[in-house]
């Protein structure tokens, strides 16, 4: 019994069945078959799954995103960027990930990231001589760091799972994303100075003042995000609403790119996708009632500490889990489904939990664009035709690049606990 | 306008629906316009009402949170609609057509017997709270109505799956 447990949902997942239907019908076939319980606990786990203040900040932040990441704003941004790093060689490469980062604090979506950045720089990467594997790598890598960069619909959801403070997430994941970005900086950097690239504009200090009043107005909104939670002025849900109000402020009389009917355009598809994040999220309140019950994380936890590893190696093994994991599943559903397995096993190896979630995060970061199921390849050869071989082949150095960042991350756990005085 | 494209919001456009269906669809996509515009008007109000007038809005993070449930579900039901819930199809994307297609058919089928079988301990969930007259904490709104939110959410689901189900190929 306990086998066809494991192995019908892994039948349905390859089958292609939705995530959240899995996990429903494991936790479904348990309640009647196994517990023996009344399944009306089937409804109440799943209310209790989705009914939480805190996931409010989920499609508030997904519609600042929708609101911000317009083509406007996305532009004056990498003006700014190239302004600042054109000197250097590599210059449009560094735009690219510098960019992507800073988007990467205005909306917590990668693919919504790697296709408003791609628009912009797709093109000019190619004609400034990067091949076109090289140019797609970049794109789709650097908008994975915006899993990792704040506000993270990842670390949301991490946060509420694994009962440890959002606000702390946040903060304590800025670090590694910068440490993200510079990794990707310094290859990109010796990489044009080997291929002899050089930089793009001269460097001039007016050219950078006139892009930061350009791009002031974008570069306000996480500024009123972070101000606003470690200024304790709001709790990070209300911070994420004040945060759409100031993008539809901007965009509407600012910028002038949105009226009354994009704005309700513009919710209606934010909600729809903050419904396909949070269906998972009900059906994972029902799976992880079923872990629960059934002792699967006890045991696991006993099985892990038989075999007596110490915590770098339960690190090491979680990590290859992890990454395996990343390359199949989004990270919406392999954070649900995965924080309540391994969250104990860590705890048990005295691994601090808001440090192994920005481990998980940046994990599930490289999971963005590792082949074959990271969704933002999807997005580049949706939008471009990339063929998928010159995909794989412009991802596989940056999927290098992100492991080494991921080591450091690992096992300096100060990188990350440093900013919340850990 | 140059939205972002949020190529996860875009229907696959497989399957042809009845114009009725295509109408549902937009009223309800509306609806969960307004709801996420309610939710951050609310929001804004609350703040604004704690700061300046020091007097928030009474209830509103259980109002906000319940329109986020509601939404969530009726969601989802676009979600079915458009074919674009999260699936793993590396392998079965190396399927044969016919083979993709048993298994769309059969998934289909499962989402229809599955949700149906959940929707029926929800709705013999929300008898026994209202039967008793649960309300909630803050807004003292019966709590039947928030957890109706499951079984029709679910129920326009099952609908949807139907109609992708016998919807004319493109």
């Amino acid at each position: 019994m306990t086998a066809a447990l494991v192995a019908f949902p892994l039948v349905m997942l390859a089958a292609g069945f939705p995530v959240f239907l899995v996990l429903l019908a494991a936790a479904t076939a348990y309640a009647v078959f196994v517990a023996g319980v009344p399944a009306t606990v089937l409804h109440q786990a799943m209310f209790g799954g989705v009914e939480s203040f805190a996931l409010l900040s989920i499609p508030f932040f997904l519609f600042a995103g929708e609101l911000m990441t317009s083509g406007v704003i996305a532009r004056r941004i990498v003006d700014l960027v190239v302004a600042v790093v054109g000197r250097l060689p590599g210059s449009l490469a560094l735009a690219t990930v510098g960019t992507s980062t800073i988007v990467g604090a205005i909306s917590g979506s990668s693919a919504a990231a790697t296709a408003t950045v791609g628009r912009i720089l797709y093109d000019p990467l190619q004609r400034s001589g990067y091949s076109r594997p090289f140019a797609t790598g970049v794109i789709a890598a650097s908008a994975g760091i915006d899993v990792v960069i704040p506000p993270s619909i990842a670390m949301i959801l991490y946060g509420v799972v694994a009962e440890v403070s959002v606000p702390k997430l946040f903060l304590a994941g800025v670090l590694p994303g910068l440490l993200l970005a510079g990794f990707m900086a310094a290859f990109i950097v010796a990489h044009a100075a080997l291929a002899r690239m050089g930089g793009t504009v001269p460097f001039s200090l007016a050219r950078i003042a006139t892009a930061l009043v350009r791009s002031l107005w974008a570069l306000g909104m996480p500024t009123i995000v972070f101000v606003g939670i470690y200024g304790g002025i709001f709790s990070p849900t209300e911070a994420a609403g004040i945060a759409c109000v100031y993008a539809a402020l901007v965009s509407a009389l600012v910028y002038r790119d949105i009226g009354p009917r994009a704005l309700l355009q513009l919710a209606a598809d934010a909600m729809v996708l903050t419904a396909q994040i949070m269906i998972i999220v009900a059906a994972a309140g029902v799976f992880a009632w079923m872990l629960t019950t059934s002792g699967t994380p006890a045991r696991l936890v006993g099985w892990i500490a038989g075999m007596e590893l110490s915590a770098w190696q339960v690190l090491l093994v979680i990590n290859v889990v992890l990454l395996i994991a990343g390359c199949f599943i989004d990270p919406t559903s392999a954070i649900l489904v995965l924080t309540p397995l391994l969250l104990p096993i860590v705890r048990h190896a005295g691994i601090d939990p808001i440090h192994f979630g920005i481990v998980m995060t940046v994990n599930l970061s490289i999971g963005m664009f590792t082949p074959p199921f990271g969704l933002n390849l999807f997005v580049m050869q949706s939008l471009f035709g990339v063929p998928t071989g010159e995909l794989y082949r412009g991802v596989l150095p940056f999927i290098a690049v992100q492991i080494a960042a991921l080591t450091v991350v690992t096992y300096v756990p100060a990188l990350s606990l440093i900013l919340i005085g850990g | 306008m140059d939205t972002s494209p949020a190529p996860l919001v875009e229907a696959r456009g497989d399957v042809r629906l009845p114009g009725a269906a295509r109408a549902v669809e937009r009223a309800l996509v509306l609806l969960l316009g307004v709801l996420m515009l309610l939710i951050v008007g609310l929001n804004v109000a609350n703040v604004a009402g704690r700061y300046l007038l020091s007097m928030p809005v009474p209830a509103a993070d259980e109002i906000m949170t319940f329109a986020m449930v509601w939404g969530v579900f009726l969601g989802a039901a676009v979600v079915t609609l458009r074919g674009t819930h999260l699936t793993m199809d590396l392998i079965v994307g190396l399927l044969p057509p016919a083979a993709r297609r048993a298994a769309e058919v059969a998934a289909s089928l499962a989402l229809i017997g599955v949700l149906g079988f959940v929707a029926l301990q929800s709705l013999e969930y929300i008898d026994v709270i209202g039967g008793i007259g649960l309300t909630s904490m803050a807004a003292g709104l019966p709590m039947a109505w928030v957890h109706a939110a499951i079984p029709i959410g679910f129920g326009l689901m099952m609908v949807a799956a139907l109609l992708r189900l016998f919807g004319r190929r493109a």
